[in-house]
């Protein structure tokens, strides 16, 4: 207790305690308010288009002009709690359109919003992915090798207290001292969700973000742990940061952002006009049957949205087997398994998309024998189809964050082990 | 006097262990992502290279001349030739433009869609290696270079012989930089050389003076924050909480600013959302449409008079286009300048324009397919009327003379239009090194020894 209390002392005075958390507070909060900004954005851009297009659904304005050429659109609404995670659904295509001419296609997105992707989107967890991970090394470089620098361990360690509970002190005390910024701003980002985001946030919602929230912490934990680890295996504090610096660097920007590239190169896509050339060639079969007179007559381009189908299935597993193999190489970096977690558990990752896809699918089955039915019998009184997305269940989200939540509180564990090792055996004088 | 200081700095930093760590992270990261990217440009030539003979044939499969109309034909954009030097935001927009009477002009195939696993944690290349690792081992090269000796106490030695304080710090600045550009030109230099040698890239000598402009551009970036390094060195009393501030300075211009440039941006100029600008396109196709049945049958010659309804409904869709693309731009310029606050943004912004892959080439492809499409109408006007291929017939089109068909070329922008381009990141780079410079100067004129 003493211990703790000492180092939570002696950091809270510090200056660089008081910029640092200053950084953290605005830029978490500032980052709260930017994503508010934009979801609430992308929300009325969401309602008025879903607005828009539920009058193309309207039995009485649909002809065949719509029907066949325009087709209906299917809108993807954002997540609310991408104001968290930004991840990577903001950037994907939001609607899907349906005719029976041109089958289903996927559409907008923030595509030509490039110049943002070039420098990714400033969300509350990659503030906490960068800016806290830092923070808690530039805490906990010292710890060690900073206090036998100065003789202090050693006059420390002169009294009865075991080396152990040096350790355990100064873990509990450097990591309480970075979470009173990250709780700060944590806690301003949630007040600015709830008063000011005008976002609707249900239990759900709740317990994602307080299972965000404790992600974050598992994530900031390694990087004190691995301040403490460094600090115990260096004889000096200067050599330690320099060596959590590198070790950064790696972490938290070169190797997640390399896992896409080598995933790149280990899985290569289709080429993209080989399966323009098939979709191409499966159509105009379906075009030359219909004019010609044979083929399905009630449903003429079905044969081609099924070849379609098969197509989008193909390279749809193609997709995700890369996007399994650059998670896995992310996965080597803390900051790689935090982001996968953090975009799972707020529904932003490529999951959310696929689910639209899939459920644009059923909606596009249900929609083309609606339709084919109304062809055939003018009065059929049946109410449309209506889009149905599976909304995202809790226990789905946390299960498969699973893995990466284990596998943050492992690295903790294992570096917890090596410091206490390292501390056992360090070299005080 | 200057060069023996400039030895000194450089004999003391080379034989430490942190730059050692530079080259360690300077040399794979640099060279790989180079020979990554390499490999992908190679990948993507090939992929363009056959997704444009198919696009050039794909109308001989359609049933007859007419559907051409309806069907559509694409063309594609060639990867850029300094793309696995800087990427740039040409990597995530889309390759190829579809023009058909019912959608219009649609460019697609962004990265995000076909590659979710690209954009999931951002992408890495030469030009963000600089820009993020680079500034980084500057700042450890130089955040102690007078706060250090202030605290060993050997400023005072110096200092205490008839050393000048400018030509002091000038040597300090110059030594500092001279090694942190050691590995930074030994990395640079392998990865150049890599994408010369590499039968995958066709460089010409353009191409090569925009390297060299590249890497001066790199060399001003890395000396602005060596200068930034020096001047809170001179302004911090222990080289600890220099190297503290620095840290968080760098976070702040490296993530916060651009960042935060692009939701200021964002809030202040509003772009119309995608879906809005999808459903005017569609009105305006339906207006169209509902005026030809008013008027009924058209006078004149079939032909010609569909020929008119279909440039009335590309001309009226490209309008709704061109009112999105300017509310875009005006919001892109606006993120740019506010950006240029930022060295990194300034930075990484003006290497994108000299590499050719920033959102001019977007939309510059936008405009050569545009001017394309009334070349190619008219060619499948002039085949379809001399009767080579059948109108209406639904056995195959007959034969399509190719070798007459117009070929679709994507101009290439002149260096010095890139140059202008970049003219106000450059500018902003070089403000940022006289300030800095300046400020260094100043305060070492005045700090205090002991």
């Amino acid at each position: 207790m003493i211990l703790i209390a000492k180092e939570l002392r002696e950091s809270v005075l510090s200056a660089r305690f008081a910029v640092t958390s200053l950084l953290c507070v605005i830029l978490m909060a500032a980052a709260a308010g930017i994503m508010i900004g934009d979801l609430a954005t992308l929300q009325e851009d969401y309602d008025a288009a879903r607005a828009l297009h539920a009058r193309d659904m309207d039995p009485e304005h649909m002809n065949e002009e719509q029907i066949f050429i325009m087709g209906i659109n299917l809108d993807k609404p954002p997540s609310p709690l991408m104001v968290y995670a930004a991840g990577i659904d903001p950037r994907l295509p939001n609607m899907v359109n349906i005719s029976l001419l041109r089958g289903s296609s996927a559409k907008g997105g923030q595509g030509e919003d490039a110049g943002l992707a070039v420098f990714g989107s400033l969300d509350v967890a990659s503030v906490v992915l960068l800016v806290l991970s830092l923070a808690a090394i530039l805490l906990t470089y010292d710890a060690v090798a900073g206090e036998k620098e100065r003789g202090t361990l050693k006059l420390l360690l002169s009294n009865a207290v075991p080396r152990d509970m040096v350790l355990l002190g100064k873990f509990i005390g450097r990591f309480m001292v970075i979470l009173i910024p990250f709780l700060t701003g944590t806690a301003a980002a949630f007040l600015l969700m709830v008063l000011w985001g005008g976002m609707e946030l249900g239990g759900a919602e709740y317990a994602r973000l307080g299972l965000l929230t404790l992600l974050s912490v598992l994530y900031i934990g390694v990087f004190c742990m691995l301040g403490l680890f460094i600090s115990c295996v260096t004889k000096k504090a200067a050599t330690a940061l320099l060596i959590l610096l590198l070790l950064w660097v790696v972490g938290v920007y070169a190797l997640p952002r390399a896992s896409s590239l080598v995933a790149g190169a280990l899985r290569p896509m289709p080429p993209a006009s080989g399966v323009e050339a098939e979709r191409s060639r499966a159509f105009l079969d379906s075009l030359k049957g219909m004019m010609g007179g044979g083929g399905d007559q009630d449903n003429p381009f079905g044969g081609a949205r099924r070849e379609w189908a098969k197509l989008d299935e193909y390279v749809g597993a193609k997709a995700r087997a890369r996007t399994r193999v650059a998670g896995g190489i992310a996965r080597l970096s803390p900051s790689g398994a935090y982001l996968l977690a953090a975009m799972r558990l707020a529904d932003t990752g490529p999951e959310r998309h696929d689910r639209f896809l899939a459920s644009a699918g059923k909606f596009d089955e249900a929609y083309t024998a609606w339709v084919m039915e109304r062809f055939r019998n003018r009065e059929g009184a049946d109410p449309p189809p209506r889009l149905d997305m599976r909304p995202d269940r809790l226990d789905d989200a946390l299960n498969s964050a699973l893995f990466d939540i284990v596998l943050l509180a492992g690295w903790c564990i294992v570096l917890f082990a090596g410091s206490w090792v390292a501390m056992l055996r360090y070299d005080v004088t | 006097m200057l060069l023996s200081i400039v030895a000194k700095e450089v004999r003391e930093c080379v034989l430490s262990l942190r730059f050692a760590l530079a080259f360690a992270l300077c040399l794979p990261l640099l060279v790989g992502s180079s020979a990554v990217l390499i490999g992908e440009y190679g990948a993507k030539r090939q992929a363009y290279e056959s997704a444009t003979s198919f696009h050039r044939e794909q109308i001989t499969s359609y049933p007859s001349g007419q559907m051409v109309y309806l069907l559509g034909h694409s063309v594609d954009k060639p990867p850029a030739s300094l793309g696995a030097l800087v990427e740039g935001a040409d990597a995530y927009v889309g390759s190829i433009a579809f023009t058909s009477v019912l959608s219009g002009l649609e460019v697609y195939g962004t990265s995000a869609e076909h590659d979710v696993a690209g954009s999931l944690f951002g992408r890495i290349d030469p030009a963000g290696v600089i820009m993020v690792v680079l500034s980084l081992v500057a700042l450890l090269l130089s955040y102690d270079a007078v706060a250090g000796e202030r605290e060993g106490g050997t400023l005072k030695l110096c200092l205490s012989n008839a050393v000048p304080r400018d030509v002091l710090i000038a040597g300090k600045y110059l030594g500092r930089l001279m090694v942190v550009l050691a590995p930074f030109c030994v990395s640079f230099v392998i990865a150049a050389l890599l994408m010369v040698l590499s039968p995958n890239i066709e460089m010409g000598g353009a191409d090569l003076l925009r390297l060299l402009l590249v890497l001066v551009l790199s060399v001003l970036y890395i000396s602005a924050f060596v200068l930034l390094g020096l001047l809170v060195s001179t302004r911090t009393r222990q080289a600890s909480s220099s190297l503290m501030i620095l840290l968080l300075v760098w976070v702040v211009l490296l993530f916060g600013v651009p960042r935060a440039a692009w939701a200021v941006a964002s809030f202040v100029r509003d772009v119309p959302s995608k879906q809005k600008m999808f459903q005017e396109q569609m009105a305006a196709l339906m207006e169209v449409i509902e005026e030809q049945r008013k008027q009924g049958a058209p006078e004149g010659d079939p032909e010609s008079a569909e020929e008119r309804m279909i440039n009335d409904i590309l001309g009226r869709r490209q309008k709704v286009a061109d009112y999105h693309r300017r509310k875009v731009v005006a919001r892109n310029d606006l993120a740019r300048q506010v950006s240029l606050v930022s060295p990194s943004a300034a930075f990484l912004q003006a290497s994108m324009a000299l590499a050719e892959t920033d959102m001019g080439r977007h939309w510059r492809f936008i405009d050569a397919a545009r001017a394309y499409d009334p070349e190619f109408l008219t060619y499948i006007h002039r085949v379809v009327s001399e009767g080579t291929v059948d109108r209406f017939s639904m056995d195959g089109g007959g034969d399509w003379p190719l070798d007459e068909m117009p070929v679709f070329i994507l101009p290439q922008r002149g260096l010095g239009e890139s140059l202008a381009g970049a003219k106000f990141e450059l500018a902003s780079l070089g403000i940022w090194n006289v300030l800095l410079f300046l400020g260094t100067w100043v305060s070492f004129l005045r700090a205090e020894v002991a």
